[in-house]
């Protein structure tokens, strides 16, 4: 009886050590964040870098997905040569310039066509009269990056009320918001946040003081299925409204919500700093990983790479 | 009758600030046309604050928001100034619209102007908020350098204000 549990225990320990040499333990994995900078890339009139805001770009990509090269990259994320990749940016275009920088977005283009072709991308948000304003040029031709905004009449999906851009001509999607502090009942406008230009123009105002309907926003199967990567650009953010800083670098995640927790922590650094009370974490944060399952805002469950260039 | 002293009241600022429209910053022109922009009850010509500002325009909903009149301007360099007239629902109300750092942050100077003002630099953007009775007028130009601009648009823009008002 005795050898047969000494037997049971050894045989145990060989199967653990096996399935872990395999890398197969099954242990939650936990939501990789990567914060990287680099001064080189902004300067204090709010221009951006070209070379430098590539750099920064590439060596965060990379460190996020543990590869080598940006092909094998995004081929981890699982990017196909055949896909359509939808990038949500948000014109920031009210007070203070907050809108991604086109340096940033050129970067994230060229380093997408490792992959797939320039006019299999298109960057979107909801007014193409901001995305003018932001330095972006309309272009729905057939050659090159698109841009575009959803009032150019590619319509709207019925049953989940979302641009068609995002329900049937992309097949992956890449949201890139701004580091941007609200105050508001929003607390910060980011990642979750920004795929309110998304929605049908009529819906929009519904995010206000509803918490679970944007939050809701990005568990729409659309969104929800297709992103594969976050990014947050702070090269220039606020940490108070309408207060701006150049933090100078980039927030990438596939984890949305762990991308949001570590933004409003950059804020909150930033806050400490100036001795201003830290930010809380957002409702619709906390319904986003509760409700929809979108992620998490536990430091516990949230590996952060923090890279200086 | 309180209806009627409302909308009194409300022709009365739209004709204001309509009156603001026709300053010119020096050395910029108009683009575009003038924007209205009302609460989400009531929506003006170009729609609700929400149309303007998206999420930020729930703040000036809680300090008594009622409408926005919205024109920008340029220069042959390119360069933008933003006017902006919210007219709020009582002139207390814009005081402290001014106050709230949600909408003018706690980082502002006073210029030397003869009403309650807030300007801030954060390069290259340079603005002013500043308030005169129910109006909270917020000024922006996205190249600081042109703060001297800014600032005589502004004395400008309350010179035309008062001028209405006698």
């Amino acid at each position: 009886m005795k050898k047969t549990k000494q037997a049971v225990s050894v045989f145990s320990i060989l199967l653990l050590f096996v399935i872990c040499a395999m890398g197969q333990l099954p242990v939650a994995a936990k939501s990789r964040v990567v914060l990287a900078r680099n001064r080189a890339a902004i300067n204090d009139r709010n221009q951006a870098d070209g070379k430098e805001t590539a750099r920064l770009f590439d060596r965060a990509l990379l460190v996020m997905t543990a590869q080598k090269t940006a092909s094998n990259a995004w081929k981890t994320l699982g990017l196909n040569p055949k896909d359509v990749v939808a990038i949500k940016i948000n014109c920031n275009t009210w007070t203070i310039g907050l809108s991604p920088h086109p340096e940033l977005v050129t970067a994230l283009c060229r380093s997408l066509q490792t992959v797939i072709p320039a006019n299999n991308i298109i960057v979107y948000d909801n007014d193409s009269a901001a995305l003018k304003e932001s330095s972006f040029v309309i272009n729905r031709s057939g050659s090159g990056v698109r841009y575009t905004g959803t009032d150019q009449g590619d319509g709207f999906d019925s049953p989940e009320r979302l641009t068609k851009i995002v329900t049937n001509i992309a097949t992956k999607i890449i949201n890139l918001a701004s580091l941007k502090c609200a105050e508001s009942d929003l607390v910060a406008s980011l990642l979750l946040k920004n795929h309110i230009g998304s929605l049908i123009p009529e819906d929009m105002p519904k995010c206000h003081n509803d918490p679970d309907f944007l939050a809701g926003v990005c568990a729409r199967p659309s969104i929800k299925n297709k992103t594969i990567l976050n990014i947050v650009s702070g090269l220039r953010g606020t940490y108070r409204r309408g207060v701006p800083w150049y933090w100078g670098g980039i927030i990438m995640g596939i984890d949305p919500v762990a991308v949001d927790s570590a933004a409003i922590g950059v804020m909150n650094e930033k806050r400490a700093l100036e001795k201003v009370a830290p930010l809380p974490t957002p409702e619709y944060l906390k319904i986003a990983e509760k409700k929809y399952s979108l992620g998490t805002t536990n430091p516990a469950k949230i590996e952060q790479i923090k890279i200086d260039l | 009758m309180c209806w009627g002293i409302y909308l009194l009241c409300l022709l009365l600022s739209i004709s204001q600030a309509q009156g603001m429209e026709n300053m010119l910053p020096r050395g910029f022109a108009p683009i575009g046309t003038l924007q209205h922009y009302g609460t989400p009850e009531q929506k003006l010509a170009d729609g609700s604050i929400f149309d303007y500002m998206d999420g930020g325009g729930i703040v000036y909903l809680e300090q008594g928001f009622r409408e926005l009149v919205h024109r920008e301007f340029s220069n042959s360099a390119k360069r933008l100034i933003t006017f902006d007239c919210f007219i709020m629902e009582t002139a207390a109300q814009a005081l402290a619209a001014l106050s709230d750092e949600r909408i003018a942050p706690a980082a502002g100077s006073p210029l030397p102007l003869s009403i309650p003002n807030k300007a801030y630099r954060f390069p290259p953007d340079y603005f002013i908020y500043m308030v005169w009775h129910k109006h909270l007028i917020y000024l922006h130009v996205n190249d600081d350098q042109l703060a001297e601009t800014l600032d005589q648009f502004a004395a400008d823009v309350l010179k035309s204000l008062k001028e209405k008002k006698e």
